[in-house]
């Protein structure tokens, strides 16, 4: 089943993001790192950490500025077997629609395909 | 220039940014949020801890590993990155050509995660044009160096945290294309030290 991973530049926006995931579909396995020490911000390490805990294809979302150029580099160097796609949707409405409907049985690519009409 | 020259200018880079962090600090006061100098100093301290003897390859690699994960901000990803890139296609000892390669795609980088073009005000705009300051002999002179960095004063940014202060940003050397100076004059192929 596809995985959720978020990346935030603030941990309560990433952990916020994935209690709201978790409660509205069980069951969707969902990745989630924000912040940097106690401060704001995104380091390549803890997505890498991230990428090297998913068990499926995944999909990743991201907040402000630097994330995803840090999301970026990290999945180009991921030397793992799953399928790693970006969304550029909003973090909360993207990864909250992904999750139900990989709870549906979606795949990779329909649920990729919903998410491209949601442009942040 | 072989793995061991390679290794001692990427350790002698934490003096370098040890000596600069305040130039960089009051460059990054000015126009961004004056973590510049800091960040390059805690990025280059932590390769001089961590990246010991291997090849060409595993020195670049390593450096840019540690870039990554070290520093804060855009510049420590985008510099990390690109060592990781260059590393890919070092060959086992830098001569004139792969260096001009590995130039080429230092920059590249640099855009393609940065999204920066030239005249923005960007570190890009000296790394971009470290290729035609390379001398014949392959050496990347401070001096020639320095010049690319002076040209980004009257540009405006339009990229990074220094878009923020638009017009105002005029007048101030970019802090990344300050700190791109001192990188790209370690891979010099110059013998005599500075």
């Amino acid at each position: 089943m596809t995985e959720i991973l978020i990346i935030s530049h603030s941990k309560d926006i990433a952990s916020g993001t994935k209690s709201l995931i978790e409660q509205m579909a069980a069951g969707v396995t969902v990745h989630a790192s924000g912040g940097v020490g106690d401060g704001i911000g995104t380091n390549i390490g803890q997505i890498d950490h991230m990428l090297s805990e998913v068990e499926s294809d995944t999909i990743c979302f991201f907040d402000i500025g630097s994330s995803l150029m840090n999301l970026e580099m990290a999945v180009e160097m991921y030397e793992g077997d799953h399928d790693i796609r970006i969304a550029n949707a909003p973090i909360v409405e993207g990864s909250f629609l992904a999750a139900v409907e990989i709870s549906i049985g979606k795949n990779i690519d329909e649920i990729m395909d919903e998410l491209s009409g949601m442009v942040k | 220039m072989d793995n061991t020259m390679l290794l001692q200018r990427l350790h002698k880079l934490q003096e370098v940014f040890t000596d600069k962090e305040a130039e960089l600090t009051a460059l990054d006061r000015e126009i961004g949020d004056g973590d510049h100098g800091v960040n390059m100093k805690r990025g280059f301290n932590a390769v001089k801890e961590k990246v010991t003897e291997g090849s060409i390859q595993d020195i670049l690699k390593q450096t840019g590993i540690t870039l990554m994960s070290s520093i804060g901000g855009a510049s420590g990803p985008l510099y990390g990155f690109s060592f990781v890139k260059m590393s890919e296609a070092a060959k086992g000892e830098i001569d004139v050509d792969n260096l001009k390669k590995l130039l080429d795609i230092f920059a590249e980088t640099v855009s393609a995660k940065g999204k920066v073009t030239g005249g923005e005000k960007t570190m890009y705009d000296v790394i971009s044009k470290a290729g035609e300051v390379l001398g014949e002999d392959g050496a990347l002179k401070l001096e020639d160096l320095q010049k690319l960095a002076d040209d980004t004063e009257d540009m405006t940014a339009t990229k990074g945290r220094a878009a923020y202060f638009k017009e105002k940003s005029r007048g101030t050397v970019d802090p990344g294309a300050q700190s791109a100076v001192y990188i790209l004059n370690a891979l010099s192929l110059e013998e005599e030290e500075r």
